[in-house]
């Protein structure tokens, strides 16, 4: 069943045309790697899924089971189970990631018509989350991603997705400013998450990733669309060759 | 009619000065020159550049009634009972109108030395120092609103900490107005003198019982001694109805240190009027505040630290959150003397407006006179971030419950200050009644579990 299914998704943003008709499709249990230099309009396509605002879609549809996803509000996509682990996380001074990740799981359970977790359960569940991105689990009382590393903020950010259990993640560019031994616990995390019942949108420049956490499926991003579909060995070809044959072989369709 | 209050004051004054004949010719004195000092002066209009935003219409619109008398019978133990602490052990204070109520107050166990009472008896017992002290520091000549209250006060709090001695329970000072029947005036007058060496934490709370307009006209004088060390905590949650002026002035003496926090949630009109002098060197002040007004409400902070001294420090940080039609003032007045050599003075004000509507005017006003010091101030005024409420609700939190985190987290850096635990939870409580309550109340509870 397809649990995400882009068609011919165009959005604008402050007038320019960034995305210029995008299709997808991605089904449970897969995971997705969307490749592309910069420019290409990855960061576009992770931040109208999640439903950020200053995007203006101007074309196509997004569904998400059976819903349109592009209708729900920000708050209401994360309850139905999707999961956007942000390239840049915010810091969030005077909010601690306990008060901020109950608050978010029982507004989820709220949704779901569930009792809220108590205290003690859900300090249970945050110290086994905590293990699998190999977090201290002092850090629950720390403001959410302040002073942290980019490292510690991307952990984070799979920590927090252990937590959400969501069925759809999409990953915006988690590996970027990583050392080897981060990109590693993230992928690690993120492989232990993966199941027959949930899919992941990997967004990445670099191949390196994806060494790691293999994906079933390889899309190239150039210039606002999909220029081209594969498996593990377009990324590979891609991290020998660079995105200039992608560029020229596109540019060339374009003017035929 | 205008000056229609200035000739109740006037008339207030002939009437009672006969009922007090037997206090003191010093104590009389200084009557008569202040009702002196206030015929001679105006209230102030927004001409009057530290009133500048300040609405005083309210003065001359409610008839309001001088109390002169004590009359608290009617208040019994049960109507006092929401503004008082259930859990914490307090020299309890209470004032009905301005007078104390022995019947409501409660004193804890202590040392003869230690005086924890009212000014009226201590007119008495306490003669050498109330010469010494009273209407010192608060000079008539400087402010209607300290004349006045020099004028007519009877009685207020008067707390006297020998020297060496740590006062162990919070003293609570609780001023309440009875405006069931009529609108009224009163003005309690403290005196607080913290010895040698003295410790002491004194909280100020004051409500209305009634819904006719209550006006209430606080002056406080304050004498550190050397190395002594006094936390003061305002909170000022009253009703619509409620209209309070409160002139605090204190003096501080070699290495003492004051800390005070006034968090301003709810009332009519508010002007906090918070001087220090460090009059000697090696002393600290430190003013914390925090606002959140909604509806129509109006708050106007003036500090004042006057670095007299050298190596002298003061830190203000006071945030506001404003809501609908609110309207905030801080005006932050530093002093550097020219012998005020190492002074270091940090100021900041930062506010966060919820509505279109709601205002804030912030003035930072630096007179340095010295030139070997460390200055600095800050203002900033903004909405709440866009950034960390997307992040917030793409973790499935609500627009409505991730505004009250954020607003909760900003409140917190000033209310995490409040060092005693049972009167900054019931501060939180106050706020999370504004926010949404249960999530944010239990996701604290939770972090003491986790600790």
């Amino acid at each position: 069943m397809a649990l995400l299914k882009v068609e011919n998704l165009k959005v604008k943003v402050e007038e320019n045309l960034i995305l210029k008709g995008i299709n997808l499709e991605v089904k449970q249990g897969e995971i997705h790697a969307i490749m592309g230099p910069n420019g290409s309009g990855k960061s576009t396509l992770a931040n109208v899924l999640a439903g950020k605002d200053e995007y203006e879609v101007v074309g196509g549809s997004v569904t998400y089971k059976d819903m349109n996803l592009l209708e729900l509000a920000p708050e209401v996509r994360a309850r139905v189970g999707i999961f956007l682990a942000f390239q840049y996380p915010v810091e969030i001074a005077g909010v601690s990631n306990a008060n901020f990740m109950k608050t978010a799981l029982n507004e989820l359970r709220k949704y779901k018509g569930e009792e809220p977790l108590d205290a003690m359960d859900f300090l249970q569940l945050m110290k086994e989350r905590a293990k699998l991105v190999e977090i201290d689990p002092t850090f629950m009382n720390r403001a959410v991603n302040q002073g942290y590393s980019g490292g510690e903020k991307k952990r984070n950010e799979i920590f927090q997705m252990a937590m959400m259990e969501p069925k759809l993640a999409i990953l915006n560019e988690t590996d970027s400013g990583l050392d080897i031994d981060a990109l590693k616990i993230v992928a690690n995390g993120v492989n232990k998450l993966s199941n027959e019942n949930n899919a992941f949108l990997v967004i990445t420049h670099y191949q390196r990733l994806l060494d790691y956490i293999i994906p079933d499926f390889v899309h190239v991003l150039y210039n606002g669309r999909i220029v081209k579909s594969g498996t593990k060995k377009l990324a590979l070809e891609l991290e020998e060759k660079g995105y200039d044959w992608i560029k020229k072989e596109a540019d060339a369709l374009q003017t035929v | 009619m205008p000056d229609n209050f200035k000739n109740k004051v006037l008339d207030s004054y002939k009437s009672f000065i006969d009922l007090t004949q037997n206090q003191s010719e010093n104590f009389l004195k200084i009557r008569k020159d202040a009702i002196e000092k206030f015929e001679s002066m105006e209230f102030p209009t927004i001409k009057n550049e530290e009133w500048k935003y300040d609405n005083l219409s309210f003065i001359n619109k409610h008839d309001f009634n001088i109390i002169s008398i004590a009359d608290g019978e009617q208040i019994s133990q049960e109507m006092i009972a929401p503004y008082s602490f259930q859990n914490l052990d307090t020299h309890f204070l209470v004032f009905i109108n301005g007078f104390y109520s022995p019947r409501l107050s409660k004193i804890q166990s202590k040392k003869k030395s230690i005086y924890i009472g009212n000014l009226a008896d201590a007119i008495n017992k306490y003669p050498e120092e109330i010469k010494e002290h009273f209407s010192k520091y608060s000079k008539s000549e400087s402010d209607i609103f300290i004349a006045m209250n020099t004028a007519l006060a009877q009685d207020g709090a008067f707390i006297y900490i020998p020297d060496g001695i740590s006062i162990e329970h919070p003293i609570h000072l609780l001023y309440l107005t009875d405006s069931r029947k009529n609108a009224i005036y009163t003005n309690p007058r403290n005196l607080i003198i913290a010895g040698e060496c003295s410790n002491v934490k004194i909280i100020e709370s004051s409500y209305t019982i009634g819904s006719m307009p209550a006006f209430t006209n606080l002056v406080s004088e304050m004498v550190l001694d050397f190395s002594s060390n006094v936390e003061y905590y305002k909170i000022q949650n009253n009703g619509d109805n409620s209209f309070y002026i409160g002139t605090s002035q204190t003096i501080q003496n070699k290495a003492s240190s004051y800390n005070s926090t006034t968090v301003s949630l709810k009332g009519n009109f508010i002007r906090n009027n918070l001087n220090t002098l460090l009059n000697a060197e090696s002393c600290e002040a430190n003013f914390n505040g925090f606002y959140y007004l909604d509806g129509n409400n109006f708050v106007d902070n003036h500090t004042l630290v006057d670095h007299a001294n050298p190596n002298c420090v003061s830190n203000e940080n006071y945030k506001g959150i404003m809501d609908d039609k609110s309207i905030a003032v801080f005006n932050g007045k530093v002093i550097v003397r020219p012998d005020a050599q190492k002074t270091n003075a940090l100021q900041t004000n930062r506010n966060i407006l919820l509505t279109d509507e709601a205002k804030i005017n912030s003035k930072p006003q630096l007179e340095i006179f010295a030139d070997d010091v460390k200055c600095s101030h800050g203002a900033t005024c903004g909405y709440l971030d866009k950034e960390a409420m997307f992040y917030l609700r793409a973790r499935g939190i609500g627009e409505e419950m991730a505004k009250s985190l954020l607003l909760n987290a900003f409140a917190g850096e000033i209310i995490e200050k409040i060092n005693i635990s049972e009167l900054r939870d019931e501060i939180k409580r106050q706020i999370a009644q504004r926010l949404i309550v249960d999530d944010i109340y239990f996701c604290d509870v939770l972090e003491q579990i986790v600790e």
